[in-house]
């Protein structure tokens, strides 16, 4: 029995019952679409759907590098940036805070138990624990399964060739924040351009780099010298390739270092050099036309000052020519040369060449020369021949490079130059005595104090430096820093090597002797014949036998 | 008329709201499937740099000079290795056809490599041919 049945209504009730039946089956036709559309839509997302897994909250989206990657010249990674978890609390959630914290020991050494359980104890939100660990670490502590312990996602700088360049490229505190070498002295530019894989090219050359370590570190160890000092620069464009200081550091772990180890000694320490200032002394008499390649002087006797007296090392009691002055390094015959420049001039040369003021390099680990107080005639002297003013092994290496690249002082610096870029240069000396300043430096390898440098094929000119070190108010006799500057090729310099070792001590094998052409000039030398290959260097020819060297001419010119 | 105006208004909407449902939840699948790309990018330049790293590491001088001291018969290149123009042979001469030599006979590869060995008497153990 229906509705229907029982209600018979005619004319317009009729109709309109009929417009209502009609409304609502249209109503009831749209409302079944949508439910049947809702239905789809529900089976599509519960059933047919591909498992797209749960969705956490992950930091990974906005990842930021806080550095930009450091690279050597050739794009090979110095420092980098890494994500690294750090492990902190939530000190209320922490149960017993003793058992959390020797818990965290087993797994992260590095950790203090007691100092970890009161900072567990002060039911504070957000305590650390311990800044980037390592992966293993990470695990670990995942693995102890402990409540109120969570990893936090950092960028952790990485120096992936460990102490390779330690103190050019310097380290960074837990934060990020530069705090030496390059990552300090350039952090607006490491910080510029982290963006889009941005990087920073330095003038470095790892490979140089390496052979330099490697030869320093090996001469300190055989040399039982305290510490050394090494440069590798370019002559033409003041590009520093190498710089190494022993000991050296891991930038990875800079707290675990000393601070003998932290310290730079190319850039930051400032020694008496000696002799090798005697290319200083030469180039500006030569320059300041004050004396010819065959000017000589009397060293027959000492010179006496007051107390002072000036002697040579290797006396050779004659008269001496500038070639001769140069290689058998006599102190007599610079300290003449010197009276012979005068000391207004002395100073002007040696401010041009920039030993008198601290260089400006990219890092701020940066030694101020000491230079003498008053500059009288006796200080004029002393310092012709390295003594009485202090400056860095770096001065040295650039100073020299501008002596023999043809008189142009060039700013160094630790960043890769563009290769098309003009150098700016101020002139010290000129053409000439740059060329005269290369043959002398050459005949002291082929005949004076540095022969132990040469290397076949890669003719070195160079000069030896052995100074005594001050203790107290006198010379220590024993205490020596000897040094050695190198250029090659000889002829038309490309690279200035500079090797600096502090206190080397005598041995059988340098036949008791601990001077400069003993120590640091072989070391020079096995640093250039590594090297030079790798530069491409181009290779003299073979000279005919090794009695008759191409500067040996001009030598015998002025006899 | 009207149930005609009617029924077209409600297919209309029907038909716009299907529309714009549609549209939202597809930009919302491809927003999403974008977030997750951004994410997987992220990843794969994060996995990239750490392998760039341990490239590095593994790559570090000293390491490969230790290897190769210890597995290869290689010495550093000296400049005995380098031949310059100038000391060229001229050609035609006795000395540019080492071929013609006994001693040149018994060694074929003389002049071939640009490395030599580091010690004459070095094995070369599994390497050799």
């Amino acid at each position: 029995m229906t509705y229907q049945d029982r209600i018979t209504l005619d004319g317009a009730a009729k109709a309109a019952m009929a417009r209502t039946r009609s409304r609502l089956s249209h109503a009831i036709l749209a409302f079944g679409l949508v439910f049947t559309i809702l239905f789809g839509r529900l089976v599509e997302v519960s059933m047919l759907r591909e498992n797209v897994g749960p969705r956490s909250a992950r930091t990974e989206n906005d990842v930021t590098y806080y550095r930009a990657d450091i690279v050597d010249r050739k794009g090979e990674i110095l420092a980098t940036d890494l994500q690294g978890a750090s492990l902190y609390a939530d000190a209320r959630v922490i149960w017993d805070p003793a058992e959390t914290a020797k818990e965290i020991k087993g797994v992260v050494p590095s950790v203090d138990v007691a100092a970890l359980t009161k900072k567990l104890g002060t039911r504070q939100a957000f305590v650390w624990i311990k800044r980037n660990l390592s992966p293993g670490q990470q695990e670990g502590v995942r693995q102890l399964g402990l409540p109120g312990l969570y990893f936090k996602s950092e960028p952790r700088r990485v120096y992936p060739n460990g102490r390779t360049a330690s103190h050019a490229l310097g380290y960074v505190d837990v934060d990020n924040h530069g705090l030496a070498g390059v990552e300090r002295g350039i952090e607006d530019l490491v910080l510029e351009r982290r963006n889009k894989g941005g990087l920073v090219e330095l003038s470095l050359d790892l490979r140089v780099q390496h052979v330099l370590e490697d030869e320093l570190s090996g001469a300190v160890a055989s040399f039982h010298a305290r510490a050394g000092a090494g440069v590798v620069l370019d002559v033409n464009n003041g590009e520093i390739l190498a710089l190494s200081s022993m000991p050296d550091f891991d930038p990875n772990e800079p707290a675990a270092s000393s601070k003998n180890e932290l310290f730079n000694r190319v850039t930051q320490g400032v020694y008496e050099m000696g002799s090798t200032f005697k290319i200083f002394t030469a180039a500006t008499a030569l320059d300041a036309s004050k004396i010819t390649l065959a000017s000589q002087f009397d060293a027959t006797v000492p010179i006496t000052v007051g107390q002072y007296t000036i002697s040579d090392f290797h006396p050779e009691n004659r008269f001496l020519t500038v070639p001769e002055i140069f290689m058998f390094s006599s102190n007599i015959g610079s300290a003449k040369m010197a009276l012979e420049i005068g000391t207004p001039t002395q100073r002007a040369y040696f401010g041009k060449l920039g030993l008198l003021s601290p260089l400006s390099l990219e890092i701020k680990e940066s030694g101020a020369p000491l230079i003498p107080k008053r500059w009288g005639e006796l200080e004029t002297m002393t310092t012709s021949y390295g003594h009485g003013v202090a400056v860095t092994p770096l001065h040295i290496a650039v100073a020299s490079a501008a002596i023999v690249n043809g008189g142009k002082f060039i700013r160094p610096t630790l960043v890769k130059r563009d290769p098309k870029a003009v150098v700016p240069f101020t002139r010290v000396v000129s053409e000439t005595t740059s060329s005269q300043m290369r043959d002398l430096m050459r005949m002291v390898v082929t005949q004076g104090t540095g022969g132990k440098a040469d290397v076949p094929g890669y003719p070195v000119g160079g000069k030896t430096g052995t100074a005594e070190k001050v203790s107290g108010q006198t010379y220590a006799t024993k205490s020596l820093l000897t040094s050695f500057v190198g250029v090659f090729p000889a002829k038309a310099p490309l690279y200035v090597v500079l090797i600096v070792l502090d206190e080397p001590q005598p041995s059988e094998a340098t036949q008791g002797f601990a001077t400069a052409g003993w120590t640091a000039a072989p070391t020079a030398g096995k640093v250039i014949a590594r090297i030079a290959p790798m530069l491409n260097v181009p290779v003299a020819p073979i000279e005919p036998s090794k009695g008759a060297p191409t500067t040996m001419a001009s030598y015998e010119e002025l006899h | 008329m009207i149930r005609t105006v009617g029924a077209v208004g409600v297919a209309l909407l029907l038909l716009v709201s299907f529309a714009l449902y549609n549209g939202v939840y597809r930009v919302k699948a491809q927003e999403r499937e974008l977030k997750e790309m951004d994410m997987a990018i992220a990843r794969e330049a994060e996995a990239i740099r750490v392998l760039k790293a341990e490239w590095s590491y593994l790559n570090q001088p000293e390491r490969l000079q230790a290897l190769a001291r210890r597995h290869l018969t290689l010495s550093p290149t000296g400049a005995a290795q380098i031949v310059v123009m100038a000391n060229l042979p001229e050609r035609g001469s006795a000395a540019a056809n080492p071929v013609n030599s006994v001693e040149a006979a018994e060694l074929p590869f003389r002049d071939v490599p640009t490395v030599v060995p580091r010690d004459s008497k070095a094995q070369l153990g599994g390497v050799a041919p």
